[in-house]
């Protein structure tokens, strides 16, 4: 067994790994103690609570929610790859690379094309990988804040989708249509879309080379670029990356849904955020935690599910989203600190970024 | 050449397939003597200033073709106006900087369609200490009481398309209530209209209510995501621009799509057209009127023309019968935007609008 890829499962952490023995003790004591647990048990509960009204644990419930946490969780590991990269990276240009990709999706399949949907979804993804490629250019080069950074091609991505929407909501429907409404027990084949997505995700961040640079880089940048790694091509391939994922949940969500939406990505933008930190990873960077994200996208998505089934007043539900968002995060943060101080308090210092 | 002639032609033959009545744009009555006096802005040259909140959506994008088209048929009648179009993006702080721009500048009206209830109180009040006539339109009304107001009645308004929408369905049987944003400031004024119906139909059930925050995308997750939970639905209820996104959820989880009264976006026109061709699904569509673009235009330039404008009006909602669908499709395509509107003249405006005596709730 080698330590550099049995301990902390899910929250891969090579540098902290090489100091640390792996975690001793019962299975079940470990899956408490992962990062991603208040996640594990506030969608089981969501699960269970919202499922009540149709009957308990019903797989109808999760399969009709599942879909919409599937795309949630490919934003939020989308975001979390360019968090992951250290220095308070954010991608903000994500919601408008979304929505964009949708729309080109349509416009293409929509006749623009003579409808030919494989070169529909190749031209939408190569404006994510364009958008992409634009915001590392930005941040390596001119050396501006990623956060800025993004937000201006945002905003460049804006005026975009203004020109494109203005004549051309065509709806995209067709054999891609088809295949993701496809539903086996009420899963939908977007949904396996989605989940094959994140599988080949978490191969990327968890068994390449491109993912053990990420980490490193992520953790320590300075200590990383000694050590070779190189800096530039790894940002050039992060923003590449996000924003290939982002132009892809586009093409799946107009394709699933039928038609694009101008707000069809804003959700998208405090979502994926979200989605990473209430799956229990940290925003400092150098964390990365495919299935705690995901986990992350059923907590929130249940979240709105339920407080529709239960019918409660509007102003009431933000408050009780809020609530549970606060308790989720909440439950792992005092998990981490209750490791902490029996395993390392150096590095969840380093983690909470204080002291 | 006719002043204030019929100037409804942004949209070539809309006001042929409208149904007729008071409500129609109608041609010129008076002759040209009366109204050279009547107008004595025309020749002159005038500048509008309109600060839009955002311009990613179609029902914002046919606000203001229909604003200049508005300008372009009163231009045609003899006058001389530009507009001034800014973007807020969404964010009411670029619209105060916006507002005081466009009041350095010296228009000689402000069209002020609010990204914000409050946050432009301060400009707009500062627009007209400067001299500057100030509307607030389509978006408000804000909280300050010195702009003129231009607005819709969305609670009248929603309360005729539930009780069309009831009607449909013979007044009785289950109900999806999609409603706007959660908290929001206008969405408990929209369901005002839905309880005030409801009122009436006593064999109206409602099954569920859903906040589609006024988007397809997200009504459509919403919907879908208590899809497991909804009994047989027999119509929904929509504040507009969500009702193809319920829809899609519906024909996703492979369930018959319920009636209901469309909104205007093009998305919503296309798909029941196809609807009612493969399934002979008929219904109409109505909400607030894009148009509203070209009656602001027409209320700035007979303020400007010194007509007694009054404080508090309200703009039309546009229906679309079943007939007149496809017809608005075409219409829709040939302006290059994608919501369905109906411009209004001049001589329109002055008769249906600036005769208003409307009591602010």
């Amino acid at each position: 067994m080698n330590p550099l890829t049995t301990s902390h499962d899910l929250v891969h952490s090579p540098i902290r790994d090489l100091i640390h023995a792996p975690a001793r003790g019962a299975a079940w004591r470990r899956l408490f103690s992962r990062p991603w647990t208040g996640a594990l048990v506030a969608a089981a509960m969501l699960w269970f609570l919202g499922g009540l009204s149709s009957g308990g644990l019903s797989l109808r419930f999760l399969a009709v929610n599942a879909t919409a946490a599937g795309f949630l969780a490919l934003a939020g590991v989308a975001q979390m790859t360019v968090m992951a990269s250290g220095g308070g990276s954010f991608d903000l240009s994500l919601p408008y690379i979304i929505t964009l990709s949708a729309y080109v999706m349509s416009a293409a399949s929509g006749g623009m094309l003579g409808g030919n949907q494989a070169i529909a979804v190749l031209l939408s993804l190569a404006v994510g990988l364009g958008a992409g490629m634009v915001n590392a250019l930005l941040v390596w080069f001119l050396r501006i804040p990623p956060m800025v950074a993004t937000l201006a091609c945002g905003y460049i991505l804006y005026s975009l989708i203004v020109g494109i929407q203005r004549s051309s909501t065509s709806v995209a429907g067709g054999s891609l249509q088809s295949l993701l409404r496809a539903q086996v027990f009420g899963f939908t084949g977007a949904l396996a879309v989605c989940i094959a997505t994140l599988v080949a995700m978490w191969v990327l961040l968890r068994r390449t080379r491109y993912g053990y640079f990420l980490h490193a880089m992520g953790q320590n940048r300075e200590a990383a670029r000694l050590s070779g790694v190189p800096l530039g091509t790894m940002t050039l391939i992060t923003f590449s990356v996000s924003g290939l994922l982002a132009a892809w949940l586009g093409v799946l969500i107009s394709s699933f849904q039928g038609a694009p939406s101008t707000n069809l990505g804003t959700t998208y933008l405090m979502g994926s955020v979200a989605a990473v930190v209430v799956g229990g990873t940290s925003i400092s960077g150098g964390q990365t935690s495919v299935w705690g994200t995901t986990l992350g996208a059923f907590v929130l998505t249940f979240v709105v599910t339920d407080l529709i089934v239960w019918q409660l007043q509007p102003g009431f539900q933000h408050l009780i989203q809020g609530l549970i968002v606060i308790a989720t995060v909440a439950v792992t943060k005092l998990a981490e600190i209750r490791r902490g101080t029996t395993r390392s308090k150096q590095h969840t210092a380093q983690e909470r970024g204080s002291k | 050449m006719i002043a204030a002639a019929a100037i409804a032609l942004g949209i070539g033959g809309l006001a042929a397939c409208d149904s007729g009545g008071d409500d129609s744009p109608s041609g010129g009555k008076n002759s040209g003597a009366q109204a050279e006096d009547q107008e004595p802005m025309k020749g002159k040259p005038i500048t509008i200033g309109i600060s839009q909140p955002f311009m990613t959506n179609a029902w914002q994008q046919a606000l203001v073709v229909s604003a200049e088209d508005a300008r372009d048929a009163l231009n045609a009648a003899g006058y001389n106006i530009k507009l001034e179009i800014l973007d807020a993006n969404s964010n009411p702080q670029t619209q105060v900087q916006q507002i005081n721009d466009l009041t350095l500048k010296g228009v000689d009206v402000l069209l002020v369609n609010p990204a914000s209830v409050s946050a432009l109180d301060g400009a707009i009040e500062a627009a007209i200490a400067a001299g500057v006539p100030t509307i607030s339109f389509a978006d408000g009304p804000v909280t300050s009481t010195e702009p003129i107001e231009l607005e819709f009645d969305v609670a009248g308004g929603q309360e005729a398309i539930a009780r069309q929408t009831f009607d449909l369905i013979n007044g009785k049987g289950k109900v999806l209530n999609i409603r706007g944003g959660a908290g929001s400031g206008a969405d408990p004024i929209w369901q005002s209209g839905v309880d005030a119906a409801l009122a009436d139909y006593p064999d109206i059930e409602i099954v569920a209510e859903v906040f589609g925050e006024w988007d397809e995308s997200t009504t459509q997750q919403r919907v879908s995501g208590i899809m497991s939970t909804l009994p047989e639905v027999d119509a929904i209820l929509t504040q507009g621009q969500m009702g193809y996104g319920a829809a899609q959820a519906f024909l996703a989880a492979g369930r018959e799509v319920p009636l209901q009264i469309f909104g205007t976006p093009g998305v919503e026109l296309k798909f029941w057209q196809q609807l009612n061709k493969d399934k002979g699904y008929v219904t109409k569509a109505s909400s607030c009127d894009a148009g509203i673009g070209s009656i602001a235009v027409n209320v700035a330039v007979a303020l400007l023309n010194g007509q007694d404008v009054p404080k508090r009006m309200n703009a039309p909602f546009i229906t679309i019968e079943q007939t007149d669908l496809d017809q608005f499709i075409v219409d829709m395509e040939d302006a290059g935007v994608d919501s369905a509107f109906k411009n209004y003249d001049y001589q329109w405006t002055l008769e249906n609008i600036l005769t208003q005596d409307v009591t602010v709730p």
